[in-house]
């Protein structure tokens, strides 16, 4: 009897050892140096709430990657959508339903600069709303607008993006909140730029752990190499919904009320030193999108507002 | 047999509950990159499906080298049998419209890994990633280089940096001829989320890019995939003169088809450059004049082809070949 407690003893506490390595493991990266050090906890989606200190946390205090300041969109993917107005009737790459291009169809190059529509820079404001304002060439301006709302601002288009993180819900996984229905509902009247939910993303904490173990002591037992293992960076994730309707090019493909974004940022260097960000967009609209659209931006850090130029777009009914 | 008792079966939940949570990592592990993926069409699908028009670098940081080569180019190249079966090198292949299969090597005593590898359905490029793990060699300056070259990679968090050199010269864009220099090298992130791969390639060349080109590849996770074999051999499906190279002489200027004319890029965009890139380019567009229309162009482009081939065939005046545009082909 003594035995078996002893070995049923031993075993919890191996248990034990073993969850709170996970739990270690699991723990927030340390962001950028200039961030603040994220607590442990986990966000929306990631099954489970954060602890005492991530409720406490804002999004700004937990942000994994530094997004502030100006930048620039570097076009050199599909420029002749994104840097002019592609001829009317051209929707290559966009996998629309049937009955998004009878809409399409109904762009009127005279509305934008009659036979020059093209290069006119005269671009209907559709183009620059939720789903598409991102692949639009612009500056962003990125700051904190509060401790839990990140606000973009775009010179090209003037247009004012707020991504919104919940308080105490700092980190997670989007894709899992979006599964679960925790985000991904309406909040309220339809705008251009709709509601965004944000989260910070933790590095694939199982697969970094792995992949890492060169870099921390061996052990025996199970997990012990996780423990104390922290990983760097993560990305922003956000969720986009209650959009007014608008266009996917310039050139009026149209995406509709019922549009739900999910994008991830990611920041980098390039070898010269630059930092940059990326941005994946992946559309999901079941009224005129066929299947998910999935396209990206690149955005170039710039040192300051001196190439800030704001462009209106065209307000057209 | 022995009656369990509630400690018995306590104690065997809490190890099984052990053992799922230890090997949780690892079995992680094995989905973040590892198998078939299929490239996400939506983006510049016009480059890398069909092939862009020739003479169409806009949106492209190209030196003027650069562009001066491309004007030589004749994509009638593909038929060339030595050049026929050319795998795709590493800085190309991936931004293709072709399937993509990654797997990866862990050492069997120490559980680390020391490459990842992968390939392209599309003539079956295969490249590795040597991690820190493989204590993999450097290879010196003088070593060959490689269409697929030499790759170190490492993981920052769950991002993997892979930076590749050692790269033979080949092509930016291969149907237009836009070149690279056996200097180039490659800089990537490559990191996933859900079933998204997301590979974010910096291209840099001091010979034929004034800044690095950084590009996102985006492929979808195929849980069930597969890949044929390509085992591409030479055939002679063009008939060409013995010695025949096709090329442009230089300091011709068109390079232009209908379908890039019909698609209203202007001629002066059309050139290049880093400054086509930023969004004030799009006010510098509005002072372009109109671009000529197809007609005009293809006259133009008849007469310098005509020149051309008086030249080649060392007579001064010869008459003018078929139109040309219509008949390049574009690339793969």
């Amino acid at each position: 009897m003594k035995l078996r407690l002893m070995l049923g003893s031993a075993a919890l506490a191996s248990a034990v050892a073993i969850v709170q390595g996970g739990l270690t493991a699991q723990a927030p990266a340390p962001a950028q140096p200039q961030a603040p050090a994220p607590a442990q906890g986990q966000g929306r989606g990631a099954g489970g709430r954060g602890g005492a200190a991530a409720a406490q946390q804002s999004g700004q205090q937990a942000a994994l990657i530094d997004l502030t300041g100006y930048w620039v969109s570097v076009v050199d993917e599909d420029w002749r959508f994104r840097m002019m107005t592609p001829p009317k009737g051209d929707y290559a790459q966009v996998p629309m339903t049937p009955a998004a291009r009878p809409i399409a169809d109904t762009f009127d190059p005279a509305q934008y600069g009659g036979a020059n529509y093209q290069t006119s820079g005269i671009v209907d404001c559709r183009a620059y709303g939720g789903a598409n304002v991102m692949r639009m060439p612009t500056r962003l301006h990125i700051t904190w607008d509060s401790p839990d709302v990140l606000k973009i601002e775009t010179d090209w288009g003037q247009q004012t993006r707020l991504l919104r993180f919940t308080r105490g819900q700092p980190f997670g996984d989007m894709e899992m909140a979006l599964r679960s229905g925790e985000v991904g509902g309406t909040h309220g009247p339809a705008s251009m730029q709709g509601y965004s939910a944000a989260a910070w993303e933790q590095p694939f904490r199982f697969n970094a752990v792995n992949y890492q173990r060169a870099n921390v002591g061996r052990g025996g037992g199970l997990g012990q190499n996780r423990a104390g293992e922290l990983q760097s960076g993560g990305d922003l994730a956000v969720v986009t919904t209650d959009l007014t309707p608008g266009w996917l090019r310039r050139n009026g493909a149209p995406y509709g009320t019922r549009t739900r974004l999910i994008e991830h940022f990611i920041t980098f260097q390039d070898p010269t030193g630059k930092d940059w960000f990326t941005d994946t967009i992946e559309a999901i609209d079941p009224e005129f999108l066929a299947t998910p659209f999935y396209t990206s931006a690149e955005f170039q850090k710039e040192p300051d507002a001196s190439k800030w130029a704001p462009h209106p777009c065209k307000q057209v009914q | 047999m022995k009656k369990l008792s509630g400690l018995d079966v306590i104690g065997a939940v809490i190890i099984a509950a052990a053992v799922f949570v230890g090997l949780q990592p690892f079995l992680g592990a094995q989905s973040l990159m590892s198998g078939y993926w299929n490239p996400l069409g939506h983006q510049d699908n016009y480059h890398y499906g069909g092939g862009p028009d020739p003479g169409d670098f806009s949106g492209l940081p190209i030196t003027d080298a650069a562009r001066k080569a491309a004007q030589q180019y004749d994509a009638d190249e593909f038929e060339i049998p030595e050049l026929m079966c050319r795998p795709f090198m590493a800085t190309y292949a991936p931004r293709t419209l072709s399937t993509m299969r990654i797997w990866d090597t862990t050492d069997p005593q120490t559980q680390e890994q020391t490459k990842i590898e992968s390939t392209m359905a599309f003539a079956n490029p295969h490249r590795t990633i040597w991690m820190p793990a493989s204590n993999h060699p450097y290879p010196s300056a003088a070593a060959q280089h490689t269409w697929e070259g030499y790759s170190t990679g490492k993981w920052m968090g769950n991002v993997l940096w892979v930076h590749t050199d050692h790269l033979k010269q080949g092509y930016l864009q291969r149907s237009q001829g836009l070149l690279l220099s056996d200097k180039t090298t490659m800089d990537e992130r490559i990191f996933r989320y859900d079933n998204i791969l997301v590979d974010i390639m910096m291209i840099s060349d001091p010979a034929y890019l004034s800044r690095p080109f950084i590009y996102s590849k985006l492929y979808a996770y195929i849980p069930q995939g597969n890949m044929d074999p390509y085992p591409c051999a030479v055939h002679n499906q063009v008939p060409f003169p013995q010695g025949y190279v096709p090329m442009r002489l230089p300091f011709y200027t068109t390079n232009t088809n209908d379908l890039f004319v019909n698609k209203g890029i202007p001629l002066e965009a059309a050139k290049g450059g880093e400054q086509t890139m930023f969004p004030e380019y799009q006010d510098y567009m509005k002072t372009l004049p109109p671009n000529p229309t197809f007609q005009q162009l293809d006259a133009e482009q008849r007469k310098q082809l005509a020149e051309q081939t008086a030249i080649a065939q060392g007579k001064d005046q010869s008459p003018a070949p078929a139109p040309r545009p219509q008949q390049q082909r574009q690339g793969r």
